[in-house]
């Protein structure tokens, strides 16, 4: 038996068995062929198996953004004319086929180089991967003996447990989802995309482990805790009966949680909190999961806009959005609906965007800083969303604000959005609510001075760390720092609160350490009203609340804001959890 | 042989969809269909060849059709261009 630690990407224990990952690699060398024939005939096989391989790929795929990705790619594999250039290479220089399609690759690359054009760049790696495919068909390398075997149950009843060095969305998606247990990555951030896949799908996954693919054995039976980011490798039977016992209690937990979602979100002294969902998704899909979720909920606490944008091929106009804040502000029933116009930068768009690329995205041209520099962007959002807003309760929010000359120029194109409907006789929600998210140092530097001129403030959690801290949440070598638990960020959200009090506004907090059991009384003790979680949270956020006292909390307030060290402050609040709610946790 | 001049309008131009669109339809006839723009001909059966021609906003091309059902592809590719809204 083996130990190996990382860091808990996504929670849960499994067991299972290991799975190694690791894309084959691809050997081209140059080399004189006798028979020019049979090596253009090598390549006309390899270009058609991958077109029928491709071809069964889009038939499985629901999601229409994978299709139009496998559909482009099957366009280039259809190109006859770009593939003439490496029958000739073959018949003319006598190459062999793979270094033939090498050199076509390499021209072409180099040509859509020089156009200089974000787009067409990525095309350019569309080309790329295409043309490496087929070199992997033509040399009989693939990694499709990787996704049959896993296709297939180690055991009966058993799955697995994959481990990469990088795992990559798409890589991911592939897998069959029903036999996947959980995975493990060498490298990758506690944010990267794959892990939230694995948050999403509800199953444990490890990041940063040292020495991984050296260490475990395909096939070997395994044990992850995706809390704790441990790695138990051929456990002997003393680990297996701390599975199983962690595993019962997983489930008693779940149990337990869920028994209180559908109680009030009360503190075990009185304090009223509200407890929301953040929601990302709209549409017919998946509707009877959200209607279920906003009823025992208290409202949606952040929608989020982009999916409308991100599963678009162009900007959604003003009647697609509105068929989903609408839908979403009637599906409410009453409690509120705070939507937040588009929050988008350059590392996550849409392509046809075509935001420039940028050496730092985080600093750069990202969510209102686009919607106040499109103003025919923003109008159509807000126009759409002021509609929306007489078929129930809803909110403005616009995000990343970082000073008041910023939220006075979201809230006039609110006004001018106003003034358009106005002219066209449209009905709309005249008294809107304008809020803002509270997500930069700069904007709690300067809340005093945003309260007075907002309906509300939400503290914006994730990136609130991540600028506070000045740490990048996909870097595994600083990635540590990012914790809510540093006093510099409960300071901050103290701040927020103190300022908003002031101007007599509320406080919410749509992050994800909004549902972490440890800080949630804090949060309260501090001041913040309102807390939005994703919907399979809402059970656990609900029980916490409603076990903790907000009067003991503030005992030991001054301790935990004046303590030297994230890990101090864990030590202080795993003490009053332990009173307020014993093992439970 | 077919042989007409006009402005590309949509904004995105032939790059992305419009492109990969121009290019199945193209491949519906059996006439070889050309686009010139700039110095270059581009081969309007070939998703590579329509990218790397680099044919964004505005820009001015020239299209033909040669072969035996150039007559109807043409017109019809044309109206396809022209009624891009991407």
């Amino acid at each position: 038996m083996r130990k190996l630690f990382g860091s808990g990407a996504a929670p849960g224990c499994t067991d299972g068995f290991i799975k190694k990952y690791i894309p084959a690699a691809v050997l081209i060398s140059p080399k004189k062929v006798e028979d020019t024939e049979k090596e253009a005939g090598q390549l006309t096989k390899a270009i058609s198996d991958y077109k029928e391989y491709l071809q069964g790929l889009i038939a499985t795929q629901i999601n229409k953004e994978a299709r139009d990705i496998l559909e482009t790619y099957l366009d280039i594999a259809d190109d006859e004319e770009f593939f003439s250039g490496a029958y000739k290479l073959i018949k003319n220089d006598k190459f062999n086929a793979s270094y033939a399609l090498s050199l076509e690759k390499d021209a072409v690359v180099e040509a859509f180089a020089g156009l200089d054009d974000q787009y067409l760049k990525e095309r350019a790696l569309d080309i790329e991967n295409v043309c490496r495919e087929i070199i992997q068909h033509i040399q009989g390398v693939n990694s499709e003996k990787f996704f049959q075997e896993q296709a297939i149950a180690p055991e009966k009843n058993k799955k697995w447990i994959v481990l990469a060095q990088n795992l990559t969305p798409d890589v991911t998606l592939r897998m069959d989802s029903d036999l996947l247990a959980g995975f493990v990555a060498e490298q990758g951030g506690l944010t990267s995309h794959t892990v939230i896949l694995a948050r999403s799908l509800g199953i444990p996954a490890i990041v940063g482990v040292e020495g991984l693919l050296a260490e475990a054995k395909d096939g070997e039976p395994a044990i992850i805790y995706g809390d704790s980011g441990e790695l138990v490798l051929s456990p002997i039977e003393e680990e297996k009966e701390r599975f199983n016992k962690s595993k019962d209690s997983d489930h008693f937990l779940k149990y337990v949680y869920e028994k209180d979602i559908d109680m009030p979100a009360v503190t075990k002294d009185g304090v009223s909190v509200l407890a929301c969902i953040n929601l990302g998704e709209g549409g017919r899909e998946k509707a009877d999961k959200r209607r279920a979720s906003l009823n025992y909920s208290d409202g949606v606490g952040l929608f989020r806009t982009e999916f409308i944008y991100m599963s678009s091929d162009r900007y959604p106009t003003e009647e697609e959005q509105f068929y989903h804040y609408r839908l979403v502000a009637e599906e409410a029933e009453g409690k509120e609906v705070i939507i937040r116009t588009l929050d988008i930068g350059g590392d996550k768009q849409a392509k046809y965007m075509k935001l420039p690329e940028e050496a730092n995205p985080f600093l750069g041209f990202r969510a209102i800083r686009i919607s106040l520099a499109k103003q025919d962007i923003f109008q159509t959002q807000l126009r759409a969303i002021l509609r929306a807003g007489i078929f129930g309760n809803v909110k403005i929010m616009f995000p990343m604000i970082t000073n008041l000359e910023e939220l006075r120029q979201a809230k006039e194109a609110v006004d001018q959005a106003k003034a358009s409907l106005d002219k066209e006789g449209i009905p709309y929600k005249r008294d809107i609510e304008v809020g803002i998210m509270i997500e930069t140092p700069s904007a709690v530097l300067v809340c005093d001075q945003l309260a007075k001129e907002s309906s509300f403030f939400s503290i914006g959690t994730n990136d609130l760390i991540q600028y506070t801290m000045a740490v990048d949440r996909m870097n595994e070598r600083v990635q540590k720092l990012y914790n809510a638990c540093n006093p510099s960020v409960l300071r901050s959200v103290q701040a927020i609160c103190q300022g908003a009090a002031a101007a007599g506004i509320p406080v919410g907090m749509c992050g994800e350490a909004a549902s972490d059991q440890l800080l949630i009384p804090i949060w309260i003790a501090l001041g913040v009203k309102e807390l939005s979680v994703v919907p399979s949270q809402l059970g656990r956020t609900k029980y916490t609340i409603r076990h903790v006292s907000i009067e003991k909390t503030k005992e030991v307030l001054p301790r935990v804001l004046n303590a030297p060290s994230i890990s101090a402050v864990i030590k202080e609040l795993k003490a009053l959890a332990e009173i307020e709610m014993g093992g439970i946790m | 042989m077919f042989a007409a001049n006009l402005m590309i309008k949509n904004p995105s131009g032939l790059h992305a969809r419009p492109a990969s669109g121009l290019v199945r339809l193209c491949k519906e006839f059996s006439s070889e269909i050309t686009i010139y723009y700039k110095e270059k001909s581009i081969n309007a059966k070939s998703i590579v060849s329509v990218l790397a021609g680099g044919i964004g906003q505005n820009a001015e091309i020239k299209l033909t059709a040669e072969g035996s059902d150039e007559s109807e592809a043409g017109p019809v590719v044309i109206s396809y261009i022209e009624n891009l809204t991407d």
